[in-house]
């Protein structure tokens, strides 16, 4: 389409980049915030500038961390995060693959009746099934242990109904060529079904990542020993040391920390990211 | 080696029955076509072949070993699907590898197999190219040369060229059939374009509704089809079907009366099949009718003029020379070869009236 209207250019220009800056005007706080000194933070004005104090703040962040009780380097939150995110998009993945392939290529008893049932556990996230989730988990004596982190969010409905619509594109000539060429289940599977839903996988693995590094709640309630924190649940901590005033310094560090690995992922996943989404091509 | 025998073979999904008992025997090094319009179960009977859909009951043999519950990679057969079925993220020598791979063959062997066979069918340069990377043309040969390197006893072909354009069609029918006879592995091939089946085919299977209509050599089934709808079937432009009447050693076409040939033996109402091609402007020898002209197509070579014989409602054309004048004229006098017309039951539609 081609059009020549010079107003509506400008006019959606400053729209966008309106909207860039409302999203980033918090980000560049917290990186301001993240370069000066405990003092300089709390005093009005705040500061619009970055200060010299980042390095420093950096080195107290990984080493220390906050003040009192959850005082303490936030490297250890960080690797948590890292497993935990890593755990739960692996597992998922790993999971709905194999359930979205049983689910299009065998056909067993109540082959739709388990479709369903995994499809309804989309209207039971975490929140709603927490209580009897944390029981669960409980007796099973997972409690502050990796496994009670990830595993019950592991199961996904969403990630096995978009592999089910990957699948059923899969042209079945393939399958029946495969199997000419003597390919048994299994074979079909990691030779020819999982190389051609790698994009699929990296967009998937990119959504769960984030998804898994963002989770709260869950880590809240079920890890008691602090060396099994994660990241997120740590900078509330960090907030609410009964005695002191909180280290704003410290804490927009540790944000802006908690920040960088999805940051990361999108950034070097955005090319199979797009193409999962959007590719058609099979 | 190489040869399949179909006996008595039925289809049924669930009450329904899609073929009703198919019975062939197929030599080894025979080219066999399987023809028939879409729906008639061609492509089932051909998948039932390969072990991709169960039989329902009869016996399919391929090397005088009954296959009916062997898998389809122990069957010894190769496959080229209509969409090629090419695996989108292999290279084009990973593809025709696969099957020799999973056969554990020594990798050594797998590639001198593999370029042998890629540079008989000219893709030697595109070996490590993906199949998006291909034009049609070249895929069509990729999923050939998949087949070819695995050596089988069998090739299985199911409607391998209709996603070509025309051009490339009429050429990759060439090379397919002249590959057959230098490799002299027995082919079925399946196909709803009844040229494709008589340029091809050693012998062919007409099939309708689940039915073998006839099989036999391409002339057999041109000049002597065994019922209305091979006769319709099979040639370009088809058969022309007038209903007659036959009366006293004579042939009533509307209001015109021909005597009726010596090949001829009938009494009452039937439908007279006559080829486009066996019309003949007047001459000696021949009955006139007469034609009332609707459209006349110039073909080059060839005239066709379509039109009703006056005292009929059926359309039909006649196939003239190129070089016929017919200016602006609305009816034409037309001669039949009387050698040539061919008699079918009104009712049942199978031929009668054979001497």
């Amino acid at each position: 389409m081609i059009e020549n209207r010079p107003m509506v250019t400008v006019f959606s220009h400053v729209v966008l980049i309106l909207g860039v800056l409302l999203v980033a005007f918090p980000i560049w706080i917290t990186f301001v915030a993240a370069s000066h000194d405990a003092i300089r933070v709390t005093q009005v004005p705040l500061p619009l500038w970055p200060g010299d104090q980042f390095f420093i703040n950096l080195k107290a962040t990984l080493m220390k961390g906050g003040n009192g009780a959850a005082g303490r380097p936030i490297g250890l939150m960080l690797m948590n995060s890292l497993v935990m995110a890593m755990m739960i998009s692996v597992g998922k993945i790993a999971v709905s693959l194999l359930s979205a392939f049983a689910i299009v290529y065998f056909r067993f008893p109540f082959r739709m009746g388990f479709f369903w049932m995994i499809f309804i556990t989309l209207m039971l996230p975490v929140e709603v099934r927490i209580l009897p989730t944390y029981e669960v988990v409980a007796q099973l004596g997972m409690l502050d242990t990796y496994w009670g982190l990830s595993i019950p969010l592991i199961a996904s409905a969403t990630a096995t109904f978009m592999f089910r619509q990957t699948f059923l594109t899969v042209p079945d000539e393939l399958l029946e060529a495969a199997r000419i060429d003597g390919a048994g289940p299994m074979r079909f599977f990691f030779d020819i079904l999982l190389p051609m839903s790698r994009t699929n996988i990296a967009a998937l693995f990119v959504i769960l990542f984030i998804y898994g590094w963002n989770q709260y709640l869950w880590p809240l309630l079920i890890t008691t020993d602090q060396s099994m924190y994660t990241v997120v649940m740590g900078i509330k901590e960090m907030l609410e040391d009964a005695e002191q005033t909180p280290a704003w310094h410290i804490i927009m560090m540790t944000s802006l920390l908690a920040m960088l690995p999805p940051v990361m992922v999108v950034i070097f996943m955005q090319n199979l990211f797009v193409k999962g989404l959007t590719d058609t091509e099979k | 080696m190489g040869n399949v025998s179909i006996h008595n073979i039925k289809k049924s999904y669930g009450k329904v029955e899609v073929l009703h008992g198919i019975d062939i025997d197929i030599a080894d090094g025979e080219f066999v076509v399987i023809v028939g319009p879409s729906g008639c179960g061609k492509s089932t009977l051909l998948r039932m072949v390969a072990g991709l859909e169960a039989i329902t009951s009869g016996e399919i043999s391929i090397d005088d070993r009954i296959v009916n519950e062997v898998e389809p990679k122990d069957r010894n057969i190769a496959m080229v699907f209509q969409n090629y079925a090419l695996y989108p993220h292999m290279s084009v020598f990973d593809n025709m590898a696969y099957g020799l791979k999973l056969q554990k063959i020594a990798k050594a062997e797998i590639r001198a197999r593999v370029e042998e066979v890629a540079k008989t069918l000219q893709l030697g340069e595109f070996l490590k190219r993906k199949p998006r990377q291909l034009s049609g043309g070249q895929r069509q040969r990729v999923a050939m040369g998949r087949a070819i390197v695995r050596e089988p006893s069998v090739f299985l072909f199911d409607e391998p060229l209709s996603n070509l354009d025309a051009k490339l069609r009429v050429q990759m029918r060439l090379e397919i059939k002249k590959l057959q006879r230098r490799l002299g592995v027995t082919s079925l091939y399946v196909t709803h374009d009844q040229i494709e089946a008589m340029t091809m085919a050693d012998r062919l299977i007409v099939l309708n509704d689940g039915i073998a209509e006839q099989i036999g050599t391409p002339m057999e089934l041109y000049d002597e089809p065994a019922s209305q709808f091979v006769g319709g079937f099979i040639g370009s432009p088809s058969m022309n079907f007038i209903a007659v009447e036959l009366k006293n050693e004579t042939i009533h076409i509307g209001n015109t009366t021909i005597p009726c040939p010596d090949h001829l033996l009938y009494t009452g109402p039937a439908i007279l099949g006559v080829r486009p091609e066996n019309f003949k402007l007047p001459d000696s020898g021949f009955r006139e009718m007469n034609l009332n002209i609707d459209v006349v197509e110039k073909l080059g070579a060839d005239t066709l003029v379509h039109g009703k014989i006056s005292g009929c409602v059926e359309d039909i054309v006649v196939k003239l020379p190129g070089n016929v004048e017919i200016e602006n004229q609305s009816a034409l006098r037309i001669a039949v070869d009387l050698s040539k017309l061919l008699l079918f039951d009104p009712g049942t539609g199978r031929r009668v009236g054979r001497n």
